[in-house]
């Protein structure tokens, strides 16, 4: 059932509502707010408006006198809102929207507090290391958090790390992948993990449900993996394109058998057709155009055509599927 | 919106709006990212289409009126296929044609565009305006509206009076969302402009906040320039001020009352606050108008362009952080005074 607004248009577009009643119907229907809904809206975007211009206004005000600034105050700002942060926390519950709110922002302010001190004291360490030490330090409050926005922070602050720990020129990872294309093994291996752990233990955790954050995850599995059979096309190693080739034909069947079978996700499908219309027409376009531009450029043209009609097709048939 | 769907029908006819059973109406939408996946093959395809063309047919390139002839039979063959069309197929391969017969035109008018004048983006404009009357497709439309206006935004840039074009696609968005119920028979041509008008007015302020305006679309040929940002300003506190003035007048509240006054007044002193914060207008009357109907999709885009404006604002490079620092101290200060006051003085003149 769509919302109140879909459902009158659907009405206006039929003809079912008379002309010269749209306008009343849009009252009584509350698509057009009434008074109260209005007062009560406009007062609220005061409120979050006013609030936030003042925030702003201090966080300008505050990078404007940066360089000025010693270095107690500094660490004294961030850690004082950090302490008030975890302080809120701890005053409205673990439990509560304005908690888990806090919570975040806490984790966000020790980052912060840790760039601060890298700029401040100068440790020659590498950029990973600010990013992996602050997923490290942050454990204990992603795991009590059970707030998916934390998980999900915590997820994209380890894939930040492998991605910078790789512009480092040796280094553990490397000695498993042992390729140029380790940073995306890793990455893939990494986020695909998390995947299949999110979907077994969101049967059991209701604040696991989250349909973005799955998908967000998934996404994070699906993009090296693509990449990863993109180059392997580009690259003219057919044992190369074969393992990368294979691993991804094993994901998509995977991918295709749970969350067509076992869970049905509409979005996972489409992630997978979307995958595979990229990699199809990569691997076509670098063999037709190869020796015939202008009957390749036709064919690649009519080929993305099918494929993305067929995929879309399929997957509508499956939505009205899911929906009956 | 947070009466349940099944009892509208029940509420229109215990109003006397309606009459009889519930019309089974139920249509199943296609999700957003099914959606994406159709627009990005789309995109593909044409890009191919136009490398065919390019390489098989490189006169049509290279001659502007086999250019425009040829796109005009592509568009022309889009149409007549997007008309009957039943299926995603028809929808997809007759979006393509018709992207790539644009393409094919607008080259056109730019290689036949001899004195670096705005001819090229007035005759795309116009183009585009046309598309989005006449192509019987939501994406479609919302693409041409889109470009429609970005191009009539350079134009006016190129005949040296920007800045203004903010207000005018501003007002353009307006005036389709605040009449979007009242032609029921041209709603599905109203709705998908409303948002290309949306997306790219969003784009032409952040386009603006990061310093680069519409240069990189505009040629190099110097031009005198006629109007001023502050200009552009007024215009949106003006077209800010219709908008509230519309809903007034939506629910019976007329210049003359209290109330009213007291409404627009307070819009201007926000508007007026505002003017030195770019975007923040912008958002707001975004949000007006979906709270207006419902429509969460642009209740969201106005969510997102504020923070994105206030975000970007940062990095405007014609103010010290400090000036604009006290900008939007001075901007926080009046919103909560003024819903102070709100609070105080409106309960009772509502009543």
């Amino acid at each position: 059932m769509g919302s109140p607004r879909s459902q009158i248009i659907d009405l206006i577009e039929n003809d079912s509502i008379p002309q010269e009643n749209i306008e009343q119907a849009l009252l009584v229907s509350e698509v057009a707010p009434h008074r109260n809904t209005w007062f009560h809206f406009v007062d609220q975007m005061m409120l979050w408006l006013g609030t936030l211009s003042l925030a702003f206004a201090v966080l300008f005000f505050i990078a404007y006198n940066w360089s000025e600034l010693g270095r107690f105050v500094k660490f004294g700002l961030v850690e004082a809102l950090l302490t008030l942060s975890i302080a809120a926390y701890w005053r409205w519950g673990g439990d509560t929207l304005p908690g888990k709110a806090s919570l975040l922002i806490g984790t966000l302010l020790l980052g912060a507090l840790l760039a601060l001190y890298g700029q401040t004291y100068q440790t020659g360490a590498d950029t990973w290391q600010l990013f992996f030490n602050w997923a490290l330090l942050i454990i204990p409050w992603v795991i009590i958090s059970r707030f998916s926005v934390i998980w999900v922070l915590w997820l994209a602050l380890i894939n930040l790390s492998i991605v910078l720990y790789f512009q480092a020129s040796v280094n553990v990872l490397w000695l498993v992948f042992a390729s140029d294309s380790s940073v995306l093994w890793s990455l893939f291996t990494l986020n695909t993990l998390v995947l299949v752990v999110w979907e077994i233990q969101q049967q059991h955790r209701l604040w696991m449900q989250n349909v973005w954050a799955v998908r967000l995850i998934a996404v994070g599995s699906s993009i090296p993996i693509t990449w990863l059979v993109l180059s392997a096309i580009f690259k003219s190693d057919t044992m190369y394109f074969i393992q990368n080739g294979s691993i991804w034909c094993v994901w998509l069947g995977a991918l295709y058998l749970f969350y067509r079978t076992k869970k049905p996700n509409l979005f996972m499908l489409a992630g997978g057709c979307l995958s595979a219309i990229i990699v199809l027409i990569v691997f076509f376009s670098k063999h037709f155009l190869a020796f015939n531009h202008m009957g390749g450029f036709l064919f690649i043209a009519l080929l993305t055509i099918v494929l993305g009609a067929s995929a879309a097709k399929w997957l509508k048939n499956i939505h009205q599927e899911l929906q009956t | 919106m947070s009466i349940q769907g099944n009892h509208i029908w029940d509420m229109l006819v215990a109003a006397n709006l309606v009459q009889g059973s519930k019309p089974d109406t139920w249509k199943l939408e296609t999700p957003w990212y099914v959606k994406t996946l159709l627009a990005f093959s789309g995109w593909l395809a044409a890009l191919f289409l136009l490398g065919f063309l390019g390489v098989g047919f490189a006169f049509v390139l290279e001659n502007s009126m086999a250019g425009i002839i040829t796109g005009g039979l592509m568009i022309a063959g889009a149409f007549a296929v997007l008309r009957k069309s039943k299926d995603q197929f028809h929808d997809h391969l007759a979006l393509a044609l018709s992207i790539t017969g644009q393409s094919l035109i607008i080259i056109a008018f730019f290689t036949l565009n001899k004195f670096n004048n705005p001819l090229p983006w007035i005759l795309t404009a116009m183009l585009q305006v046309l598309l989005a009357g006449i192509m019987p497709n939501f994406i479609h439309r919302l693409f041409s509206a889109f470009f429609g206006a970005l191009a009539f935004a350079i134009a006016l840039g190129e005949m040296g009076i920007p800045y203004v074009f903010q207000g005018v696609v501003m007002f353009l968005a307006a005036w389709v969302w605040l009449n979007e119920f009242k032609h029921p028979q041209h709603m599905k041509i109203i709705q998908p402009i409303g948002y290309g008008l949306v997306l790219c007015l969003v784009y032409i302020k952040g386009a603006f906040l990061f310093g680069s305006g519409l240069h990189v679309w505009r040629s190099t040929h110097p031009y005198e320039v006629w109007t001023q940002p502050w200009m552009g300003e007024v215009l949106i506190s003006m077209v800010t001020l219709y908008v509230v003035w519309q809903l007034l007048q939506r629910y019976r509240h007329s210049v003359s009352e209290t109330f009213s006054r007291l409404v627009l007044f307070g819009t201007l002193i926000v508007c007026a606050a505002s003017m030195e914060a770019n975007g923040i207008t912008v958002g707001i009357m975004i949000l007006l108008l979906g709270f207006a109907a419902s429509n969460r999709m642009l209740l969201g885009l106005g969510v997102t362009s504020l923070l994105f404006y206030v975000s970007s604002y940062y990095y405007l490079l014609e103010a010290t952080l400090l000036s604009k620092s006290m900008t939007l101290f001075a901007l926080g200060l009046i919103m909560l005074l003024s819903r102070w006051l709100m609070l105080r003085i409106m309960p009772r003149l509502v009543e």
